[in-house]
């Protein structure tokens, strides 16, 4: 085996291993924003509770923030799915 | 006080009862109540604009598009669920969230599926205006669009997502401009306008807009019919590809719906566009002809159920995007035509009414509303910025959670997993077109009703959809 092939070797191992941290840092992120979109989401259902107009326009505000949170949970599965896809296609290799 | 109202109700007495009197007795050609039916039989718009005509001897430029409803989004219901499939339960998040162009390099995630669609700056709308748009789409997680014209600083800096049109005008279609854009889409033609040529005469054209066209000074703005050296199928695809290998960003092509939609289609799919927006003959203009608005294209609805299951017969309908656009003013429009395949909706003029929202009262009773947010509005120095964002940010906020609770009472964890299945048509003819179960019947008796219909009448043909068993 030739010095270069042994590097890359080397490297593919290295990249695989990044991957993985990746995957797992990506799950982690996903978690956390599953879970504070849901808590945006109980602060909605609480402040329109009150028939008050500025604690009104706060639940607007949670509403949109769990949204945005759910698009980063999606953002985060997709990711990772997609480095599931590179590992698997590395292996293979 | 008192005997001044009886003496005005005396007079507003005598004066009702000789206006009875003359009415019934004049002669019906010299009549004043003629005007009743003349007026019902041309339909009021039609005769103020007649008369418009009649003075100005040019086109009139009616504002916000056709007064016509072509789209018959009254005859779509979604169907709940209770047993048959459950209700999603109340804690579970929908997800909003959708990708513009998802093969593309770097396809443009949006956390609603609703986009401030094109009204350009000058052309159409203020500074202020468009600066509101940009801040209320970056609230919501969405993004706004240049429409056609430069790019403009304060939009930029204002929408932290912009799409920006490369347009028939050439005002954005410079590499320095459009590599700062999230997507860029073509513009080759309006719901409200077709492909024809507009033109801004210089006299409304304004120190900024000039610069943000990159105009000289006592120029008019011309939009051309055909995008400048875009001649063949061939100049179009170059061009995308063009585009793509500069930008990674999402590179797609708007038209006006026609019934050429398919081949207009299969030329945007062969340049591998990312994605493709189809604005129906409801859609808005700042100002066009009448003739171009309710004359001229294919009703919003019927060319989004068209456009998507062309897509699916391509097998490309998951790899480029269908965004429709075209008089969507609620938030049930808006879900019925991502059910029937569009993934995301752009909205213009039910964002600059709901922008516009309260501070309505600025400018009744003596100008209209629109006055305070286009370029041309002799009080659009009193919208306030900030209000009017606010405002759309909450039209944007309630017309999704609307959309989302249509999405619970039908099962679904996601608007964009709502799909024909979840509709039924009140109309035969509406319910073949768009393959959709027709309501009057249950769904195992569908091929049978419209097979008996085809033979007792025939009106419709028997389809080769099967019924559905529960």
């Amino acid at each position: 085996m030739k010095i270069t092939e042994v590097l890359i070797l080397i490297n593919l191992s290295d990249l695989s291993k990044t991957l993985m941290a990746f995957h797992s840092d990506l799950n982690r992120i996903q978690t956390i924003a599953g879970t504070l979109s849901q808590m945006d989401r109980q602060h909605y259902n609480t402040l329109t509770r009150y028939n008050d107009e500025r604690l009104a326009g706060i639940a607007v505000a949670e509403q949109n923030s769990s949204r945005q949170l759910g698009e980063i949970k999606q953002l985060c599965l997709a990711m990772a799915q997609k480095i599931d896809d590179i590992q698997q296609t590395m292996g293979g290799k | 006080m008192r005997i001044l109202s009886r003496f005005l109700r005396g007079a507003v007495n005598k004066i009702a009862d000789e206006a009875v009197r003359t009415t019934v007795k004049d002669k019906y050609t010299e009549n004043l109540f003629e005007m009743i039916p003349s007026t019902k039989k041309v339909d009021p718009i039609n005769l103020a604009e007649i008369v418009m005509r009649a003075a100005r001897g040019t086109p009139v430029p009616r504002p916000l598009g056709s007064h016509l409803h072509l789209s018959p989004w009254e005859k779509l219901l979604f169907n709940p669920v209770h047993l048959f499939r459950f209700p999603t339960p109340e804690d579970v998040g929908i997800n909003t969230s959708v990708k513009i162009g998802p093969k593309a390099k770097k396809p443009l995630s949006i956390t609603i599926p609703l986009l401030i669609a094109g009204m350009s700056f000058g052309g159409a709308l203020s500074k202020n205006t468009k600066i509101a748009l940009a801040k209320a789409a970056t609230m919501a997680g969405t993004a706004t669009n240049t429409g056609e014209a430069g790019l403009m600083e304060e939009e930029r800096k204002a929408a932290r997502l912009l799409i920006g049109q490369y347009n028939r005008g050439g005002w954005l279609n410079d590499p320095e401009k459009y590599t700062r854009l999230d997507a860029i889409e073509i513009q080759l033609g309006q719901g409200a306008q077709g492909s024809t040529p507009q033109r801004t005469a210089a006299k409304n054209i304004g120190g900024e807009y000039e610069e943000v066209l990159g105009l000289a000074g006592g120029q008019d703005a011309i939009i051309h019919s055909r995008l400048p050296d875009v001649n063949t199928r061939e100049d179009f695809s170059r061009l995308v590809g063009r585009l793509k290998a500069e930008t990674g960003v999402p590179v797609g092509l708007k038209i006006a719906a026609t019934h050429y939609l398919e081949e207009e289609m299969q030329i945007a799919l062969d340049a591998q566009c990312d994605f493709i927006t189809l604005d129906g003959a409801e859609g808005g203009t700042h100002g066009g002809p009448p003739i171009l608005q309710d004359d001229v294209g294919l009703p919003s609805l019927f060319a989004i159920s068209r456009a998507a299951q062309f897509l699916t017969k391509k097998g490309v309908n998951g790899d480029i995007s269908l965004i429709a656009t075209g008089g969507l003013v609620t938030p049930g429009q808006m879900l019925k035509a991502m059910a029937l395949g569009a993934n995301a909706v752009y909205i213009g003029t039910a964002a600059i009414m709901a922008l516009i929202g309260d501070q309505i009262t600025k400018s009744l009773p003596f100008e209209p509303p629109t006055d305070l947010a286009v370029y041309t509005g002799k009080m659009k120095d009193r919208l306030d910025v900030d209000k009017s964002a606010r405002n759309l940010f909450y039209f944007l906020n309630a017309c999704v959670r609307e959309m989302e609770l249509v999405a619970i009472t039908t099962g679904k964890v996601a608007l964009g997993d709502l799909n024909r299945d979840d509709l039924v048509a009140l109309d035969p003819f509406l319910a073949r077109a768009l393959k959709i179960d027709l309501g009057y019947v249950a769904p195992e008796s569908q091929a049978a009703f419209f097979s008996e219909s085809r033979t007792s009448c025939g009106a419709f043909q028997a389809g080769s959809r099967k019924p559905r068993t529960i």
